[in-house]
Formats: C-alpha cells, sequence, structure tokens
C-alpha cells in the first residue's frame, strides 16, 4: 500500500500511456491528455510526472529507433507496468464505491 | 543569406534556446528531451507562424527547468582523489623519464626563487623598520623646512631644543616630547678597562615612548640626576663581565671628554630592526649644560619626536607648532616646521622642493621587488617555452585521454597539477637553498635575514608564491596542451598551430631582453660607483687615518704633532673638523654686499681647521693664502671656497673684501679651490674654512704611500707616550667616505648577481630549447648528411633560429636600458660620462657569446653524429 498512491495528474498520464499502447511517448501523451481532458500542459511538466512514476515503478522506459524528423534523436517509449495496473484499477474501484453510496438525487438535472 | 533563406525546408528552432536547453539539461535526459522538443517545434511550424513557434519552443524549454532535469553542477566525485593520485604518478614518471629536461625547468625555477626569498626576506626586513614601537602610531618626528630661493623648501632633520619644549608646555596634545641626539662613539672608562661604544643624550621620555624595555634600575633618573647614565645589556657584559646583573647598578663610568657618571638603569639592547642604535645614555640635561647655545631658538643642533595623545591630528599639531616656531623668528623667510610619522622617516626619507615626501630607501624597496618579479618572471617564461616545445611528446598521451573521455578542462587540471607539483619542488629546493644563503646575504647587507616559519605571514607569502608561480608557469601549457584533437594526434599526424611557434620565439625574446636589461642595469651601475670612488673630488682622502677629538688630544697637539711630523712614514699631521668630506655644520650668518632677501636662509658649510689644513688635504688654493698660526683661534679672517665665492657675487678680487661673519667683519684672505663636500647627489655647497683648532673635532694623520702600518705604529707610540691616558682608536678616511655610499654599492652588488642569475636562467632554457630542437631534427641531420651536408651548415641550420632570436632581443633592450638608466643618473649631480656605445657592445656582446656556448656542444654533437645511428631509428 506504501507508495502505491498517485495523483490526480499521475493518474490522467498513467491512463493515458495505457490507451495509446505502442505509441507513448511524451509528445504524444502530451497530445493525448489534451485532447481528452482540454489541458495544455507542458513537455516539461509531462516528463517531471512520467519521472516520477518511473521513480515509484509504475511505468517502465525503452529507447526506440532514431527518426529523421526528430533530428536524428531516438524517442523514449513508456509503458505501465503490473505495479502500475494494479494502482490503476485501485483507483478505479475506490471510485466507483464512492460513486455507488451516493443516491442519484443529487446530481439530477446537471449537465455538463 | 542565412541557412533558413537557403534551404527554407530546415525550420529549426531558436540557437540560443537549444544551446542554454543543451547547457542545462542532465546528460541522459538530453538526447530524448532534444527530440520531443523538436518534434513538437515541427508541429508548432506546421500550425502557426514561424515567430509564435519559436516563442512556444523557449516556453518549453523554460519549464524544463525543474529539479529533476537539471545537471549535476557539482561535481564531488570520489574520484578526484584517484585523479588526484593518478596526475602525481604519472608527474613523477615524466620527471624520471626525462631526467635532462626536468632538471633544467627545476633548477631554473629553485635558482630564481632562492633569489626572490631571499629578496623578499630583505624587502621585509626594510619595511619593519622601526615598526616595533607600540606606540608608533602616536609618535612623530619634527622636520623643519627652510625657504630657499625661488620658492624651494629644503627639508631637514635638525630642530631647536626649545621648539620641543614649547610643544609640550603650550599644546595639550602633546604628552612628551623625545630628545634625539646623534650617536657618535666615546671612549667608556671603568676603573682601568676602556671600553669603545656609540650612544648618545636623551631624557626619560624615550624610553617612554620608543619600545625600548629597561632591564635594571630606574630610566626616570635620566631626567633627575644630572649625572644617571642608563647602558644597554651588552655594554653591561662588556664592562662588568659575567656578574653585571648584580654589579653594574650604581657603579661610576668616566666618559672620556665628558666627565663621570653613575649607572641608574640598564636597558636591554636594542632590536636591530631600530634605526635609533645607542649602548649608552646621559642625561640630556647634562648635554645642554654643556652646550648652552643649544637653548636659543635660532640654533637647531640635535632631532626630536613628540608623543602625542590618542586622536590627535598631526597635521594640525604641526601648524600651530608652526606657528609657535614663527612666532620667536625674525624677519622674512621664516623656517617653518611640520611633522612626520617617525616609522616613515626611515623608508620616506627624501622630500622635493615643496616638502613633500618624494622617496628614499622605499625606492631601493620597490627597485629589488620588481626585480625579484622580473626573475620570477623569467623562469616561469622557461617553464612555458620547454612544456610547449616538448608538447608533441605529451600529444599521444593528451590524444589516449581525451578517447577515453577526459574533458579540456579536466586535461589542463592535469597540466596545471604537474606545474603546481614542480613548482612546490622548486619552493622546498628553494628554501633550502635561502637556508644556506641567508648568512652570506645577511653580511652583505648588514641585517639578519631568516625565515621565519613561526610567521603566519611567512606562509602567507609562500602559498601565494607557489600559486602565482604554478598559474604563470601552468596556464599557457596546460590550455595548449589540452586543446590537441585526439584523431590527428593518434594517426601521428601531429603538426603544431604556428600561432604557438611564434608565441614561443616571442618568449624568448622577451626572457632575453629582460635579461640583457638587467645586464645593462649592472655594468651602469657598475660604471657609475666606480666613478664616485675614484672620482677626483678635489681633496685628497687617500692614506689618510683619522682620530675623533679628545680634550687631552687637543692639549697636546702641540706635542703631538711635533712627534708625528718626525716619523719617516708620516707626511702631515692637521686637526679639522667636522668633516670634510661630509660637512655638516653649517650657518646662514654670513651677511655681504649684494646679498638679497631671498638668499636668506643660504647655508654656508662651515669647517674648523688648523693652518696646514690645504697641504694635508691637498687643496690647492684659487687665490690668496690660508690662515697663518696664531694664538687662539681667528676671529678677523675668513677663507672661503669657490663656491661662496660666486654666490656672493664680489666685484673683483675676493681676496681683501670684508663680509660679515656671525655679525662681526672679517676680510676675506683666501679662496680654495671647490671640492666635493656632500655626497655625489648633490652639487657642491659654498664652504667657509675657520682657523680654530681647539674647536676642529679630529686629528688626521696623512702616511706615506704604502707605509700605513708604519704610521699607525708611530702613531700609537706617540700617543702611549704623550697621552696614555686615551685609548687610540682611529678611521680610514677613505674607508668612510665609502661608507657614505653603501646602498648604491648594495645595489651594484644585487644588481650584478640579478644579472647574472637572469643569463643563467635564460641560458638554461635556451639550452632545454636547442637539446629538444637537435632531438627533434636528428632524422633531418642526418638524411641532409649523407645528402653531403658540412657540419658548418648543419650548425648553422640549428642556431641560426635562435641567434636571430636574441638579436632582436638585444636591439628591443637597447633604448628601453636606456631610458631606465638615464632615469637613474639623473638623481646623481654629477654623473659619470657613460661611453653607452661600449656598454651596450659588452652587453650584447657577452649576451650572443653565451647564447653560442650554449647552443654550440649541442648543435656540434648533433651535426657530427653518424647519420646511420639516426636513421637507423626506422
Amino acid at each position: 500500500m506504501k507508495g502505491s498512491n498517485i495523483g490526480e495528474f499521475e493518474e490522467l498520464v498513467l491512463l493515458c500511456i495505457a490507451s495509446l499502447g505502442e505509441e507513448a511517448y511524451s509528445v504524444s501523451i502530451c497530445d493525448e491528455l489534451l485532447r481528452v481532458t482540454g489541458r495544455k500542459s507542458k513537455l516539461g511538466v509531462v516528463h517531471s510526472v512520467l519521472n516520477r512514476l518511473n521513480e515509484k515503478g509504475m511505468v517502465k522506459s525503452h529507447l526506440g529507433e532514431p527518426t529523421q524528423e526528430r533530428g536524428g534523436r531516438r524517442k523514449r517509449f513508456f509503458e505501465v507496468t503490473h505495479a502500475g495496473k494494479v494502482a490503476l484499477l485501485k483507483v478505479k474501484e475506490q471510485r466507483e464505491r464512492l460513486w455507488q453510496s451516493i443516491p442519484p438525487l443529487i446530481f439530477e438535472g446537471i449537465k455538463i | 543569406m542565412r541557412r533558413k533563406d537557403r534551404y527554407p525546408e530546415t525550420k529549426s528552432p531558436p540557437k540560443t534556446a537549444e544551446k542554454f536547453l543543451a547547457w542545462f539539461i542532465r546528460a541522459d535526459l538530453k538526447e530524448e528531451v532534444q527530440g520531443d522538443l523538436l518534434e513538437k517545434y515541427l508541429d508548432h511550424r506546421k500550425k502557426y507562424s514561424s515567430r509564435k513557434a519559436n516563442l512556444l519552443y523557449w516556453y518549453q524549454v523554460l519549464h524544463y527547468l525543474r529539479p529533476f532535469a537539471i545537471r549535476n553542477f557539482y561535481l564531488p566525485s570520489p574520484n578526484l582523489y584517484y585523479m588526484f593520485r593518478n596526475y602525481l604518478k604519472i608527474t613523477f614518471r615524466n620527471l624520471n623519464r626525462q631526467r635532462l629536461h626536468s632538471l633544467i625547468n627545476i633548477l631554473g625555477l629553485s635558482i630564481s626563487l632562492t633569489a626572490v626569498f631571499l629578496l623578499l626576506l630583505w624587502v621585509n626586513d626594510e619595511w619593519q623598520m622601526d615598526k616595533f614601537h607600540a606606540n608608533a602610531d602616536r609618535i612623530y618626528r619634527l622636520k623643519r623646512t627652510i625657504p630657499l630661493e625661488g620658492h624651494t623648501l629644503d627639508v631637514y632633520r635638525g630642530i631647536s631644543y626649545p621648539l620641543l619644549e614649547a610643544a609640550q608646555d603650550e599644546l595639550p596634545e602633546v604628552e612628551k616630547y623625545i630628545t634625539i641626539g646623534h650617536t657618535f662613539e666615546e671612549n667608556l672608562q671603568i676603573d682601568n678597562q676602556v671600553i669603545r661604544a656609540g650612544g648618545t643624550f636623551a631624557n626619560a621620555s624615550y624610553f617612554h615612548a620608543f619600545s625600548f624595555p629597561v632591564v635594571q634600575g630606574d630610566i626616570t633618573q635620566l631626567d633627575n640626576k644630572i649625572d644617571a647614565m642608563a647602558i644597554s645589556t651588552t655594554l653591561a657584559y662588556q664592562l662588568f663581565g659575567e656578574a653585571w646583573q648584580t654589579s653594574a647598578l650604581g657603579k661610576t663610568v668616566h666618559i672620556h671628554d665628558n666627565g663621570d657618571y653613575t649607572i641608574e638603569a640598564i636597558f636591554a639592547d636594542f632590536p636591530s630592526r631600530s634605526s635609533l642604535q645607542n649602548d649608552f645614555f646621559f642625561p640630556f640635561q647634562a648635554h645642554l649644560r654643556d652646550n648652552e647655545w643649544m637653548k636659543e631658538w635660532t640654533n637647531n643642533g640635535m632631532q626630536g619626536a613628540l608623543l602625542l595623545s590618542e586622536n590627535a591630528d598631526p597635521v594640525q599639531v604641526g601648524k600651530e607648532l608652526e606657528k609657535i616656531f614663527q612666532n620667536h623668528q625674525s624677519g622674512d623667510n621664516k623656517e617653518g616646521c611640520f611633522l612626520q610619522k617617525f616609522e616613515d622617516d626611515y623608508l620616506y626619507g627624501n622630500f622635493n622642493a615643496k616638502a613633500e615626501v618624494d622617496g628614499g630607501r622605499i625606492e631601493y624597496v620597490q627597485m629589488f621587488l620588481a626585480a625579484a618579479l622580473l626573475l620570477l618572471i623569467i623562469s616561469c617564461i622557461n617553464f612555458v617555452n620547454l612544456a610547449t616545445a616538448r608538447a608533441s611528446k605529451r600529444a599521444k598521451e593528451v590524444g589516449v585521454r581525451k578517447t577515453i573521455g577526459a574533458s579540456r578542462k579536466t586535461l589542463a587540471g592535469q597540466f596545471i597539477t604537474e606545474a603546481f607539483l614542480i613548482t612546490f619542488l622548486s619552493v622546498g629546493l628553494a628554501m633550502i637553498g635561502t637556508w644556506l644563503l641567508s648568512p652570506a646575504v645577511s653580511l652583505i647587507t648588514e641585517k639578519s635575514l631568516f625565515i621565519d616559519l613561526s610567521s603566519l605571514y611567512t606562509w602567507i607569502t609562500l602559498v601565494g608564491i607557489i600559486f602565482m608561480t604554478g598559474i604563470m608557469a601552468g596556464a599557457y601549457p596546460a590550455f595548449v596542451l589540452s586543446s590537441f584533437q585526439p584523431i590527428q594526434v593518434l594517426k601521428g599526424r601531429f603538426i603544431e598551430k604556428t600561432r604557438d611557434i611564434s608565441f614561443r620565439r616571442g618568449l624568448v625574446i622577451l626572457q632575453f631582453t629582460l635579461s640583457l636589461l638587467l645586464i645593462v642595469g649592472a655594468l651602469t651601475i657598475k660604471a657609475q660607483i666606480n666613478f664616485i670612488q675614484e672620482a677626483h673630488l678635489g681633496i685628497n682622502k687617500d692614506n689618510l687615518l683619522v682620530i675623533n677629538q679628545d680634550a687631552e688630544v687637543v692639549e697636546k697637539y702641540e706635542v703631538i704633532r711635533r712627534q708625528l711630523e718626525g716619523h719617516p712614514s708620516i707626511t702631515g699631521v692637521t686637526l679639522a673638523g667636522p668633516s670634510p668630506l661630509e660637512m655638516p655644520a653649517s650657518t646662514s650668518g654670513v651677511s655681504w654686499p649684494k646679498k638679497r632677501p631671498d638668499q636668506e636662509n643660504i647655508e654656508f658649510c662651515i669647517l674648523w681647521t688648523a693652518d696646514n689644513f690645504p697641504g694635508v688635504f691637498q687643496v690647492p688654493l684659487h687665490a690668496g693664502s690660508y690662515y697663518r698660526q696664531t694664538e687662539g683661534p681667528d676671529t678677523t679672517h675668513i677663507v672661503f671656497n669657490q663656491r661662496a665665492v660666486e654666490i656672493m657675487e664680489l666685484d673683483g678680487d675676493p681676496v681683501g673684501q670684508t663680509i660679515e661673519w656671525w655679525g662681526k667683519p672679517r676680510q676675506i684672505i683666501g679662496v680654495l679651490k671647490d671640492f666635493h663636500n656632500r655626497s655625489f647627489y648633490e652639487k657642491i655647497e659654498p664652504a667657509a674654512f675657520l682657523l680654530d683648532p681647539d674647536n676642529a673635532g679630529s686629528l688626521f694623520v696623512k702616511a706615506d704611500e704604502g707605509q700605513i702600518s708604519e704610521a699607525i705604529a708611530g702613531l700609537k707610540k706617540t700617543f702611549t707616550e704623550v697621552i696614555p691616558g686615551v685609548p687610540l682608536h682611529y678611521d680610514f678616511v677613505d674607508e668612510q667616505y665609502r661608507q657614505l655610499y653603501k646602498s648604491e654599492m648594495l645595489t651594484g652588488k644585487l644588481t650584478n648577481y640579478f644579472a647574472i642569475i637572469s643569463i643563467v636562467i635564460s641560458c638554461l632554457g635556451l639550452f632545454g630549447l636547442i637539446n629538444f630542437v637537435a632531438e627533434q631534427k636528428t632524422r633531418e641531420i642526418g638524411i641532409r648528411k649523407v645528402l653531403g651536408a658540412s657540419t658548418g651548415s648543419l650548425v648553422t641550420l640549428l642556431s641560426r633560429d635562435f641567434i636571430r632570436l636574441v638579436s632582436i632581443a638585444f636591439i628591443m633592450a637597447i633604448p628601453l636600458s636606456y631610458l631606465f638608466l638615464d632615469k637613474w643618473l639623473e638623481r646623481f649631480a654629477y654623473q659619470v660620462n657613460l661611453n653607452w656605445w661600449l656598454i651596450f657592445a659588452i652587453a650584447g656582446f657577452s649576451a650572443i657569446a653565451l647564447t653560442l656556448i650554449t647552443i654550440s656542444f649541442k648543435s656540434i654533437q648533433t651535426a657530427t653524429h653518424s647519420p646511420v645511428d639516426s636513421l637507423r631509428m626506422e
């Protein structure tokens, strides 16, 4: 349980990585985040989160092939680890439980 | 055209941002971050204008300034320790492998560092003079200014006693006045023992203000009892032996010509860093009693200092004192006075025409400091030259190191460390050298010089020197050596940049120019000193003995004279004083018909003489005749020198004219030819000669050429016979004269040594260089020989370059040295007429000769080397 708590942004990033599958690297994660949440996050911020997730063991990475568009520089691809998946599921479960115990009447009539 | 315009499809982010990112980003993140940002940028370029894309790029870059992404600027690395050990190892291995080269390097550095240390010791000693007094910042010397023609001021140390007294009585800021008398030698007698010592008069404040500790007794008795006396511990030991501590106090000592005094106090020996040196003191009041004339405001027969209260303003006190002083004077053109800090007098003793400090011994200190720096530079140049010349040998090492990942900075660090290590070694050797040489140097400079390892300053200076030398010597080679490109070097295609070669050549020229400067300087100073010593002074000081006056000598003068003149080795005996070669006594109490108001303060030197003065001293008469022997002093006649007559602008023949001397008329009966009566720095002063043998201070005995020892024997005999109670003590006049120029002689000696050391070091450097060049060219020479080159042409090949450099150095040194030395000679009123061409010729010739000798050995050896051996190396 220790260290398996993830912040809101970290959770979002993890979900993005999971949804992107093979193509999850910092730029695409950033784009996906933008597409889903509408938040324009800077590369530096995302990278910092990725670093933290890596340290917590929720994410692992590997270097890809160099490409012409990046001036010959390689990309770093990210993958959610087992621990990361567990953490995500746990969070999802916690949310669901909380939602279930809320009477639907409270959210009647609210549109997003 | 910009690259963007030529290749429009190449879009790149702003360069500065890229560079900035590359600089701060952590190394392992660098690649992916740069890639990511580039991708984003290109994306933006498609959607937005280039300006917006650039801005966004900057935006992104700046947001990478997060703790996790910034590289580690601080390199603690435990590796540092191991690296250092590696450097040490490599340095020693290199030193061992290139023994000759290392020897040259270390030797050169050690020699010059030794010289530098000795110099710094001397400078330090001079600097510390008189600074040890606890009250040093409150003690001020009183100095007097005299207005002369043309609004110039002359500064004197002599002041009048009433002024000192008035200072203490009338000015509240003055706590005490201190009497400073001229130190003279006297014979002190206790029971039957006679010791000769130096001392003077003083009041008790002398010991209260200055830090001269009193060991026994009560020093205030110097003020209370008129027959009190204080002596130093050394003198006590000399007079009373081992038991002086119990037996000295209270005893009576007889000072010849002065009287009997009782020892009331014993003081510790004056330290060597005191400009005042005395072994005994008798009360100032006693001196005053015997010299009533000192009580007059117009007589300035002593020196003095004032102890001011805390926070007193010396300038203010000086001004008020001047007011008091001038109140007691009459007429226009009044003399003035001011205060100078006591400790400053030693180094800053010269004043210019406006009575402002204008140098003095401090100039010598500055000169020697500059010389020390010069020497250090010359040997650092050596180091730099040799290191960069041999760069090609280290090239491979550099290449390999760079390949396995050493940065340029690391390499530079390595080479500087090497330089520091070598400097360290040299400093160690230099310390040993200094320790060995300091006794000898102490002797020459008459100081006690030694390295004080307990003083913090010593260590700070040492570290500072090591640092400075290490950087000076190591910086450029480190720069050059670390710049080698590994690819070129490892492939073997190592070619030296022309820039580096020219720099080296420039350094050699600089080195030799400096050395030549020193050589020319040494030669010039030597010439001037010789000139001073040998110059025709107008007065003969050879074979002349001087015996200081004693009341008994004066009494029995006639008897002594007759006896001595009868001696075959003695050609003349006379009385004269104070000193014909220095004429310290002077007066302005002379009046003549054409005297102008601005000549009010002209001082005429005075010499009291006996009637045979001109004969014994061989000073010819310009006009008239000298005195005839009379009963007692002659007060109606007077004799001047030419300069005096010049100033007085008498019409017609001066002989027979009347002038006023000390208020009474006198007739001029003779004019002596001018002779140098002051130091060679100054022009000949106007002088007057009085007939008054009783007041003439010293007995002069002239011996025959080569008969000095016989003359001395005869003198001794006469003394024992006629005046048995008076011990004989004599000096040689020409020796005394030489003493006047001690500083110049010291300068001359030291400059000689410098010149020698610097040329030796330069030649050492040259030797190293030519060794190296010879090594490099071994194969080339071998091939040339095979093709038929003569030995001569090969030698020329090797040496031509160096000779050319030395010649350029010579040409540059000529105008520079001329400038400096002309300025130095200006301080002498009488300069030697230098044959400049001769000096330059000698300097240049010796430089080239030494260069040739240095190179010849190696070049001839290489040229005659069998080509078979050198070519076989393939």
